[in-house]
């Protein structure tokens, strides 16, 4: 399995987005002689057939894996090359990077595609999918490098679109805020990853992962348990997790469908894969993935809790995002990297779609986010409506569609693995069902009932709905490549395609079905009636009014535990103050004034030389001399000493 | 004391005179003297050395020597036929428009 076959294809995947930004960012804006004259149909087409492109080569890397190779292999280019130390861009295809490259180009190409249909009112939309493209060339670097550095070159990459795309109506001052403070939050965590790398680099003097992987041994877990924590806090900036979650909510401000690509189904999913990537440095280190599941699950309950009492429509799904993140990490946390990349993938399906049917509900409110001035929008939103209940149901976990496999697995997991615990179990429930309530809640308000304003909504075009109606299908049916065992053996399916798929290189510890505290049948039962439950309760609690029943428990749901007001006094203050601090001292008094005192410095000392300069014949011909007995007498001193 | 001492310590006082004319004297034209006296001085070492040392390269320098001097002279003379012009003077304390 060990095989690598070196082939073009994974340079293919990576270069047709990038063509895409050049032609977008460069070339059409030449061509039409300024950006804000281009044209929705025509970036729009490049972008969306460069994406489909790389999504039929991703495919075609896909089905050669399948066929029996285990990685497919290129060297673009050797950025670094020393004596024991090289690095470069090489590229590398394998199963994990596979199923990633699909979800990125796949999902991606349908975002492109809806795209097209959400921006046709916007001016110089080439400029929005030059970002879209490279946001996409970035992120498959990020999946197809096979060193930590190139990694960490998509990471950035990807942060730096982000920040692009949240900021893309930049006029609004609140977006550029929320653009740099999704930056900010990032930055801290990719500090972690820097140190990550230099640690790394220092034991093993390699940053290629298979070079890692060879040289790793459990002799190294003590140092390993410091990588592990930088990691980890790197993941936490990039997926949104407790404490550095702050940034994702407020990310929303940029346009739909940047929220459903970038924010819910591939970057902040970037963590996820890293953990999957380096599980052999995490393994060793199962204090550090205690901590992960704990606050995968605290995270989980975090985003479930608030996006109870939001009224913004961006914001639920936002909040839903975080919370289906932390699953993620609760999955990762007790070693199971397969449930985990199992929910990222169902997750960036029904996400996806939540996020591209809110766009829809938007583009035909004319820009409303208020779900409070909406209501009774079915009748007006049949495709939008039918699409966005199917991902509903994903997402909380009704039996048959993909969020109830993966989700499941996960709570499974959650008690079944060594460092499972029932306490992550019910953490886990908990968040579940949390989700079933805040998605009636949001379906409730915005499509059924009576409409509570004069908003009526029209259907979106079919460029918008077919994405939907994929990206439906795909909820829908998902779900059935990771069957659980017990369920697989009665109805004859195939049991956890996905998880058979990823173990030659994800390989999991082995788990022994029956010594589970709870079965995985019965979990399903659980998980269940728990969703069950809370579809019920949320139909019953938000029949009449939409705030929670406590007051107070709604203000501070609301108010988001007031974490930002938290951050605002620890941290931006101080720095503000440091800021104001410095800007006094040391740049108005000594700065300044080093400034002047050179000024002054010089125009003394240049009065007193000028005396030299009067233009008398003899005066040069004795700094002449002077200067050659200087230079005689040291080199006679030199060669003498 | 033998004939090659002399000679250097003759090629030396004649290259500090010219030295000593550069530096002293006001007048252009003498100073330009200095330099052609600081040049032989220096050709004189030059032939010392290479009948010391038995070595004809130093008499061979001394030929390149004495083209670049009167080149150096030649250009030297015009520059003060113009200085002469435009200042009515050879004297540096004259020809001085430079404001220290």
């Amino acid at each position: 399995m060990s095989d690598f076959v070196n082939s073009n294809l994974p340079l293919w995947i990576l270069l047709l987005p990038l063509c895409g930004f050049a032609f977008n960012g460069i070339v059409y804006p030449l061509l039409s002689r300024g950006v804000s004259k281009t044209s929705h149909l025509i970036s729009g087409g490049v972008a969306t057939l460069a994406m489909l492109a790389s999504f039929f080569f991703a495919f075609s890397g896909f089905r050669e894996l399948a066929a029996g190779s285990g990685a497919l292999h290129t060297t673009v280019y050797q950025w670094v090359a020393m004596s024991d130390f090289s690095v470069g861009l090489n590229l590398q295809l394998d199963r994990l990077s596979s199923i990633m490259a699909l979800i990125i180009t796949g999902i991606g190409s349908l975002i492109h595609l809806y795209s097209i249909g959400y921006m046709s009112h916007e001016k110089g939309a080439a400029r929005f999918f030059a970002y879209l493209n490279l946001f996409c060339f970035a992120m498959l670097i990020l999946v197809l490098s096979d060193n930590l550095l190139f990694v960490f070159f998509g990471w950035e990459g990807v942060g730096l679109c982000s920040y692009l795309l949240i900021s893309y109506w930049y006029g609004d001052a609140a977006n550029a805020d929320a653009a740099r403070k999704a930056f900010l939050v990032n930055r801290v965590g990719d500090f972690g990853f820097v140190l990550a790398m230099c640690m790394l680099y220092a034991k093993f003097g390699t940053l290629a992962f298979s070079q890692l992987l060879a040289q790793i041994t459990p002799e190294h877990a003590t140092y390993l348990t410091g990588v592990a924590v930088l990691l980890f806090f790197a993941a936490t900036g990039k997926s949104a997790q407790f404490p550095l979650y702050v940034w994702l909510p407020d990310a929303m401000a940029g346009p739909t469908p940047v929220s459903a690509l970038i924010h819910a189904a591939t970057m902040v999913t970037a963590g996820v894969y890293l953990f999957a990537r380096l599980h052999f440095v995490f393994e060793l280190a199962p204090a550090v993935m205690t901590v992960v599941a704990w606050v995968g699950a605290l995270t989980a309950l975090i985003g479930g809790t608030i996006a109870l009492a939001q009224n913004d429509i961006k914001k639920v799904l936002a909040y839903s995002t975080v919370s289906q993140l932390g699953f993620m990490f609760l999955a990762t946390g007790v070693g199971a990297y397969h449930a985990a990349v199992f929910h990222l993938m169902t997750h960036a399906f029904f996400k996806a779609l939540l996020f591209l049917g809110a766009g829809s509900v938007i583009h035909a409110c004319d820009g409303e986010q208020d779900m409070r001035k909406m209501g009774g929008l079915r009748k007006a939103l049949p495709i939008t409506h039918a699409t966005m209940l199917i991902g509903s149901l994903a997402i909380m976990g009704v039996p048959l569609f993909s969020g109830f496999f993966s989700k499941d697995e996960i709570l499974f997991m959650a008690e079944a693995m060594p460092r499972g615990s029932m306490g992550l179990f019910a953490a886990g429930s908990l968040a579940a069902f949390l989700t079933a309530i805040y998605t009636i809640r949001m379906l409730r308000m915005t499509f059924w009932g009576e409409a509570r304003s004069g908003i009526h909504g029209h259907e979106s075009p079919w460029v918008m709905t077919l994405p939907l109606v994929v990206l439906a299908v795909l909820a829908t049916f998902g779900g059935f490549l990771g069957v659980p065992h017990e369920l697989a053996h009665a109805v004859g399916l195939p049991t956890h395609l996905l998880g058979e798929w990823l173990t030659p290189v994800v390989p999991v510890a082995a788990l022994d079905l029956h010594a589970a505290p709870i079965s995985e049948g019965m979990v399903s039962v659980i998980a269940t009636a728990l969703s069950v439950i809370g579809i019920f309760l949320g139909l019953a609690m938000f029949k009449k009014t939409f705030t929670l029943p406590s007051a107070a428990l709604g203000k501070l749901l609301e108010g988001k535990y007031f974490v930002d007001e938290i951050y605002t006094s620890l941290f931006v203050r101080p720095l503000y103050w440091m800021g104001d601090l410095i800007a006094r001292t040391l740049e108005g008094r000594l700065m300044q004034n080093l400034g002047n005192w050179m000024g002054v410095g010089s125009s003394w000392s240049g009065d007193r030389l000028r005396a030299l300069q009067g233009g008398d014949l003899q005066i040069f011909a004795l700094i002449l001399l002077a200067g050659l007995s200087l230079i005689v007498a040291i080199s006679l001193f030199w060669t003498n000493v | 004391m033998d004939t090659g001492v002399l000679l250097h310590l003759l090629s030396a006082w004649l290259f500090c005179m010219g030295l000593l004319a550069i530096c002293v004297r006001r007048n252009t034209l003498v100073m330009l003297m200095g330099i052609e006296l600081m040049l032989n001085g220096v050709n004189l070492s030059f032939v010392t050395f290479a009948h010391e040392l038995q070595q004809l390269s130093g008499q061979l320098q001394v030929f390149f020597v004495i083209t670049i001097a009167a080149a150096e002279s030649a250009v030297g003379l015009s520059i003060l036929v113009n200085v002469y012009r435009n200042f009515g003077s050879i004297k540096t304390d004259r020809t001085q428009t430079l404001r220290g």
